[in-house]
């Protein structure tokens, strides 16, 4: 599943490891979900949302 | 002990110093010893069984920069604390037991109540190592690090039962020699390397126990 991670991180100018902090996951779990490689559980993509005050439709892009 | 090991963990604060080179110039150094044993033909299992105690100490600064590690990640890094902490207890129990009971078991002696206790202690101590990973598996919170270290055991678990079961009947017949069963838990450590190897292929990282 395609993702919007990055962007969204970089225009807020964090890391992947101020990320990852506020979403209580390693830095690890941050780059996988962010590179593709891994695809977050549905209760980890809705903290992701609110995190970024988003919706989960307007982070996460299917493929 | 454990709750010692756990204190220590939490208020660890130094950086953290690299985990691999250690573990690198362990198996380097467990693979010199046994050569040393067996060209020196040394028989005496108690003598070989302490001179094997020497490499395992370079495995004390690789979990110390472990916990370290874990430490710098704060709340996160609490089920990786004690998963090292219960490790470090299980093969301190293990290597005690086993060199006690080396010491005090000759071969050929009679079984009798302590020494079949003294014999089936270093077997429980490495059932620890199990019951470690499961309690990591119970406590870990973050499900990526979680998914991986499950990969992780069913590649170990599948490796060691298919050693077993292809030596088993290789055995059977007698075309190897009798291998003694503590091999097989020793395989799904191996295994455990193995299955890291392929977290690091798949996902970039071997997750945080490897």
């Amino acid at each position: 599943m395609k993702n919007r991670l990055k962007v969204l991180r970089a225009e807020r100018d964090w890391s992947q490891g101020d990320l990852a902090e506020r979403l209580e996951v390693s830095r690890q779990s941050v780059n996988a979900i962010e590179t593709g490689k891994y695809d977050p559980s549905l209760p980890l993509a809705f903290k992701i949302a609110e995190v970024f005050g988003m919706t989960i439709e307007e982070i996460f892009l299917r493929e | 002990m454990l709750a010692g090991l756990l204190k220590m963990a939490n208020s660890e604060t130094r950086p953290a110093g690299r985990i691999w080179p250690w573990f690198i110039a362990f198996l380097v150094a467990m693979l010199a010893m046994g050569v040393v044993i067996d060209m020196a033909d040394i028989q005496n299992r108690l003598h070989a069984t302490a001179l094997m105690l020497v490499p395992i100490l370079l495995l004390v600064p690789m979990v110390r920069n472990a916990m370290a590690r874990a430490a710098s990640r704060g709340e996160a890094g609490n089920a990786q604390r004690a998963y090292l902490a219960r490790m470090a207890v299980v093969s301190l129990a293990y290597l005690g037991s086993l060199f006690l009971a080396e010491h005090i078991i000759e071969d050929g002696d009679a079984m009798t109540p302590l020494t079949l206790a003294l014999a089936l202690v270093p077997g429980i101590a490495v059932a620890g190592y199990f019951w470690a990973i499961g309690r990591y598996l119970v406590e870990l919170k973050d499900e990526f690090l979680k998914m991986l270290m499950v990969r992780q055991t069913l590649i170990a678990t599948a490796i060691a039962f298919s050693l077993a079961s292809i030596y088993g009947f290789l055995e059977n017949f007698e075309f190897v020699p009798h291998l003694d069963a503590y091999w097989w838990p020793i395989s799904f450590f191996f295994g455990l390397g193995v299955g890291a190897i392929a977290n690091y292929f798949r996902y970039g990282t071997t997750g945080d126990c490897a």
